[in-house]
């Protein structure tokens, strides 16, 4: 017995990376199913732990309500059961306790014409959500500009918003919904070996816009992203930003 | 009395010699029985020759000290394990940076095999299995990580199904040497791994399981069964932990379901799913108190009479607090909670009289 233990053991460790290299190996196999390069603004330094020499990249875009925001019939179209009246008493609990679902969305870069707040103009990223579908192939049949458009798994969570009446200073009876992206499910990129020597040097992370260097210089590199069959990213090359070309 | 089968009913009869010892000398000095000295030797040689034995093929405690340094050594083990744990997360993390891919891959995939093999090695060096235990809790540390980075070094989508690979290797660890630790890590990954199937089944995505205590009631039914329905009693000793995480699970999501029915599945009322909880938390409190009664389990006894406690004070505070005076509402739930000791009592005197052969 103690020795079918042992090699049962060792078999669910081999049998899980296995897996695991496999599903890494298909996802980056042919040709990527879309290239984008993004700067600093969109992809955040990060180190995970003080004495770790590993990198990555935080993946940034510009949150709700900020961006792009959906009402009840987006909701029932990523699959939300959206038929208790939100008149009824118990709606603003039901609604506000419905939990994630995973979707993808579609975040638009460099949109025209888009304008935030000054400090998000200046230093905020540039990829703001402007769909979400159940369906990969129906989004990009959609948006089929892969310089303009990622798109990528994400999570999104509705929630119940009462209107205010400032006429009568009370909440209206009802409301309405509000559905959003709320997470990206790829948050963090591994940024590897080879492109390693072209990023350790930089001394902030992702505290880097909130410093007036950051604010003056802008972006201090660049990276071509990929993402593969399985909609999961990997860092094709890196490169700096000299301070004028930005 | 047959062989005992395993270090826990070795244990326990070395326990019981320990305490007839006691009792037999203290029936001498009242004088309620008197051995004379052919008796006296040859009882002392059998003791003697048992406790040998047991100790020799089980290494149990024969003595009381003995049994408090074997708590200080399971407690060293396991913050052993720990500390030794986070230290190969945070070596790994130092030197991630200077790998190349498959070297990292590599170092990744051999740590928790030699760990393994480590683990192997102690058991056989050492049959109180307390560095077997540290390193077992290493190598499923090592495994966590070795999956984590993978999935962080090729930018892989989180899945459940690494949850369920980290159970079953742990309980692979847990059964193979007998330990605790490992089997507590595994079930805690298995609940965690059923619950989030649920959600996904539901169509929720799977990490939002803990959002939906109902995602948690079929792996603790699970646990709870295992014991009922084990048909070798060769892990006998594990029963105590399948009961005793399920039966926790099972009356947790009770009660915040009981509090919150909003968050459940069913297609009903906030308030008819609030008030159905409310009384399956007290039917299941009161059963679980029974059964353990009759089945010999004091552990059972607890949990059921802690969890109909706070049911029965949650539901005080929900009728009462508002309306009634402070010193009233403390009053009333000081009265009926004098009354709840009588209840226990009650029940306890029975349960004496029950076992009373």
């Amino acid at each position: 017995m103690r020795h079918t233990g042992v090699l049962l053991a060792a078999a669910v460790v081999v049998a899980s990376d296995v897996v695991a290299l496999v599903e890494a190996a298909y996802n980056r196999s042919g040709s990527p199913a879309a290239a984008m390069e993004l700067t600093e603004r969109e992809l955040r330094l990060a180190r995970p732990q003080r004495e770790s020499t590993a990198l990555f990249l935080r993946f940034a875009w510009q949150p709700a309500p900020r961006s792009f925001t959906f009402g009840r019939d987006k909701l029932e179209e990523l699959g939300y059961n959206c038929s208790l009246p939100l008149t009824d008493p118990s709606a603003p609990a039901y609604y506000r306790a419905l939990p994630l679902r995973e979707v993808f969305a579609v975040l638009e870069y460099n949109q025209a014409g888009w304008a935030g707040p000054g400090e998000v103009r200046a230093a905020g990223s540039r990829l703001n959500p402007v769909d979400a579908g159940r369906d990969f192939a129906e989004l990009r049949k959609k948006h089929p500009d892969t310089q303009r458009f990622l798109i990528v798994p994400a999570l999104v969570r509705p929630s119940y918003r009462a209107d205010w009446d400032p006429a009568t200073r009370r909440y209206a009876a009802g409301g309405h919904l509000v559905g959003a992206v709320v997470e990206v499910l790829v948050k963090e990129i591994c940024v590897p070996p080879s492109e390693h020597r072209v990023l350790e040097s930089l001394s902030h992370t992702d505290d880097y816009f909130a410093t007036p260097e950051g604010r003056t210089r802008g972006p201090r590199y660049s990276v071509v992203l990929y993402y593969g069959r399985n909609h999961e990213p990997w860092i094709g090359s890196c490169r700096l930003i000299a301070p004028a070309q930005r | 009395m047959g062989e005992p089968a395993d270090k826990r009913e070795a244990q326990q009869r070395a326990d019981r010699i320990r305490a007839f010892r006691e009792e037999l000398a203290e029936l001498e000095r009242e004088g309620a029985l008197t051995l004379d000295a052919a008796q006296r030797a040859a009882l002392e040689s059998h003791l003697q020759r048992t406790l040998a034995a047991l100790a020799e093929r089980f290494d149990v405690d024969t003595t009381e000290s003995q049994k408090r340094i074997s708590w200080g050594m399971r407690i060293a083990s396991t913050l052993g394990g720990l500390a030794l744990s986070a230290a190969v997360v945070l070596f790994f993390y130092r030197f991630w940076g200077v790998l190349g891919i498959p070297a990292q891959v590599a170092v990744l995939a051999a740590t928790p095999l030699l760990l393994l093999g480590a683990t192997e090695f102690a058991a056989r060096r050492e049959r109180t299995l307390y560095y077997a235990s540290l390193l077992s809790l290493v190598a499923f540390g090592a495994f966590v990580l070795n999956l984590n980075v993978l999935g962080s070094i090729f930018n892989l989508t989180p899945s459940p199904h690494a949850v369920l690979a980290w159970g079953a290797f742990a309980l692979l660890l847990a059964y193979t040497y007998r330990l605790r630790l490992p089997l507590a890590a595994g079930l805690v990954c298995l609940l965690g791994y059923t619950a989030a199937v649920s959600s996904s089944w539901h169509g929720w995505h799977w990490l939002s399981f803990p959002e939906r205590p109902e995602n948690f009631l079929p792996g603790a039914l699970i646990l709870m069964l295992v014991p009922v329905v084990r048909v070798r009693r060769r892990y006998a000793e594990f029963d105590w932990l399948y009961r005793t995480l399920g039966l926790l699970t099972f009356f947790l999501a009770i009660l915040i379901l009981s509090e919150a029915g909003v968050l459940s599945y069913l297609p009903m009322r906030d308030t008819a799913v609030k008030t159905m909880y409310q009384v399956v938390g007290f039917g299941a409190a009161g059963l679980a108190m029974w059964m353990g009664a009759r089945g010999h389990l004091p552990g059972v006894v607890n949990l059921g009479a802690a969890f109909f406690t706070v049911y029965l004070y949650l539901r005080f505070y929900h009728w009462w607090w508002d309306w009634m005076p402070g010193y009233l509402f403390f009053l009333v739930v000081g009265l009926i909670s004098i009354g709840l000791l009588a209840l226990f009592r009650k029940l306890r005197v029975r349960t004496a009289e029950a076992a009373r052969p």
